[in-house]
């Protein structure tokens, strides 16, 4: 082997482009932001400079955005139970299977990559309604006598939300399962587990890093969407990501939008590092 | 008395491929059983399917004169020790070996008792609460037999347990397990392509090709009555020379009992094999060196006659070059004559 004249960087230096580049385009805008949080709105106009904490107790105290908070996180917590739950049952479905039917499967999970997020809404929005697909076809079945409209309901926002990120909880969920050696699930029945028992018993906790990554991932998805709430959603139901929006655009509130927007940035980043705390304390590492 | 395990006109096919094909086995109680056979032979297969992991495509399994071949894997009380270990990762040693004895319903007042005791046995005791990442590869397999004993099933299973461990710590779990099976005397069917590990471990020897039973008897018997040509040339090492009516017509082959009419081989073990003066020997061959090989303390003479190359072994290096003429000779006893297919 020929030796090193020059000793090779450590592979932390090898990060510094991508964070630099990260910090320009991410960061830069992200302090800006974080200013804005502090200034003020006058009534006519967008903002005043000035170092004040009013958006900030605006959004902390004020019961209908502190409603709007609350069922922001609570949609998200749902809906990635949902999302977690589904991709892992597609996953484990696929990993089961060989050849061309894990293929055909495979296929199908990623599907919903392919379309982007406003085909999602706009599917759903004809699927969902009172003259939609599912209502016809319930009717058409005879499951249901009358027309039935889920539009506009927290059902259908779920569903359009778990559709988003189902897909890249579904791989997140395959590659961790990938690594489990298939030789402990045929153990497992062969010491007299069930095949129930052999999956809450082995496979889950095996897959649990990647069921948290899954986790982490549609929770921050779905606090970041809005459209799909919005579009999808009852009326009565404003996500974090509509009101940023609202008072971005519609009532020319920067600092307030900021503040909303810092919240929601810290709220996400807790819920990540408690997560991932949540992984690194199962015992020690085996995987 | 039932026997433990009795398998009846067994089959498995895959497609168009069969792998085991009707296989008849009766396995009594405290026998250790080897299945010996190169890889592809059914030998894996037919573990699998005793053990459940497997369905078979007909025959019958009974295990303690119960049929159990609609049972899956873990309704039947067979326990197996794999290859990998498949130690679960997620768990200590002492969960590893709980796991099965919750699973098949044992108070959990008898567990720690016989998991202690069990560890004692195979001497991991003082690894009870480690986990399988931080135990080498010879330990990790002492607690996945430890784990398997320890449910004190009806038939202990071993999937090429020691064929991903280094020659010494074969060895050495190779007694372990000898050691085991006379001080515990579990009834045992165990895999292998290794033919030193099967000599040494079992009570019986099946040994298998292309998914049937080619030969079931003591290793010894194996050995120095082959069945077949197939096992007389798997086990150790052999010589073969394919004779018909016209061999040696021309002086260059002597044998003291010639085999009746057709073609038939003839094989001859190189340790029953001696260089001769002609006229020395009942049985000799005159045959023409083709290599001399140094083993290390001893030379290997390889030579070709005109029915099939000879080899035998050498304490001191002969003064022979490749093309030199050699008489080999051999006595009656230790031939074996088989019909050519």
């Amino acid at each position: 082997m020929m030796r090193r004249l020059i000793p090779a960087p450590s592979p932390a230096w090898l990060v510094l482009p991508a964070l630099g580049f990260t910090l320009l385009v991410f960061g830069v805008p992200l302090l800006h932001l974080l200013r804005m949080s502090f200034n003020t709105h006058p009534p006519d106009g967008i903002y005043e400079l000035a170092w004040s904490l009013e958006n900030y107790v605006a959004v902390l105290t004020d019961p209908v955005n502190l409603r709007t908070i609350r069922d922001t996180v609570l949609l998200s917590l749902i809906t990635a139970v949902v999302t977690v739950v589904l991709a892992f049952l597609f996953a484990h479905a696929v990993w089961k299977r060989k050849g061309r039917v894990h293929l055909v499967l495979l296929a199908i999970a990623l599907c919903p990559m392919l379309v982007s997020e406003i085909s999602v809404i706009i599917g759903w929005r004809m699927f969902f309604p009172a003259n939609g697909f599912l209502s016809y076809a319930l009717v058409g079945t005879g499951l249901a006598e009358q027309k039935v409209n889920l539009l506009g309901t927290r059902f259908a926002a779920i569903v359009g939300l778990s559709y988003i990120s189902v897909s890249y909880c579904f791989l997140t969920i395959l590659s961790v399962m990938n690594a489990v050696d298939r030789d402990l699930i045929t153990a497992s029945g062969d010491l007299g587990a069930s095949p129930l028992r052999t999956f809450l018993r082995v496979l889950v906790p095996l897959t649990m890093g990647g069921i948290i990554g899954a986790f982490t991932q549609a929770f921050v998805f779905s606090m970041g969407i809005y459209a799909a709430v919005n579009a999808l959603g009852p009326d009565s139901l404003w996500s974090i990501g509509y009101e940023i929006q609202r008072q971005m655009l519609s009532r020319r509130d920067w600092p307030l939008a900021s503040a909303f927007a810092v919240v929601l940035i810290v709220l996400i980043s807790l819920t990540v590092i408690g997560l991932h705390a949540l992984r690194n304390r199962r015992g020690p590492r085996h995987d | 008395m039932t026997p433990r395990l009795q398998l009846t006109a067994l089959r498995k096919t895959y497609g168009s491929f069969t792998a085991v094909e009707g296989t008849d086995l009766t396995l009594g109680e405290g026998e250790f059983l080897t299945l010996l056979g190169p890889s592809g032979c059914g030998k894996t297969t037919t573990l699998r399917l005793i053990g459940g992991m497997e369905k078979p495509s007909s025959g019958r399994i009974e295990i303690n004169g119960k049929r159990v071949d609609h049972l899956p894997s873990y309704k039947r009380d067979t326990a197996t020790v794999f290859q990998s270990g498949a130690l679960f990762p997620h768990l200590t040693v002492t969960e590893n070996m709980a796991y099965g004895l919750k699973m098949r319903g044992v108070p959990s007042s008898e567990i720690p008792g016989r998991i202690a005791r069990m560890l004692d046995v195979v001497q991991m005791g003082r690894f009870a609460a480690r986990y399988p990442s931080g135990m080498s590869g010879g330990q990790r397999q002492r607690v996945a037999l430890a784990r398997a004993m320890v449910v004190e099933p009806s038939i202990l299973l071993f999937d090429e347990p020691m064929s991903a461990l280094d020659l010494k710590l074969k060895l050495e779990l190779r007694s372990e397990i000898r050691r085991l099976h006379r001080e515990l005397g579990f009834t045992a069917v165990f895999v292998t392509h290794d033919q030193s590990e099967a000599m040494t471990l079992s009570d019986r020897v099946v040994i298998m090709n292309q998914g049937r039973i080619e030969q079931s008897g003591a290793p010894v018997e194996t050995f120095e009555r082959p069945a077949s040509a197939f096992v007389y040339s798997f086990l150790g090492e052999s010589c073969q020379l394919a004779i018909d009516a016209d061999a040696g017509r021309d002086g260059s082959l002597r044998l003291a009992n010639a085999p009746g009419a057709g073609r038939h081989l003839l094989f001859l073990r190189p340790a029953s094999l001696r260089r001769v003066s002609p006229g020395e020997a009942p049985n000799e061959a005159d045959a023409r060196v083709a290599e001399v090989e140094y083993l290390g303390g001893s030379y290997r003479l390889h030579a070709d006659a005109p029915s099939g190359r000879l080899s035998l072994d050498l304490s001191e290096a002969p003064a022979l070059a490749p093309g030199d003429g050699v008489t080999i000779g051999w006595d009656s006893a230790d031939a074996t004559w088989f019909p050519a297919p």
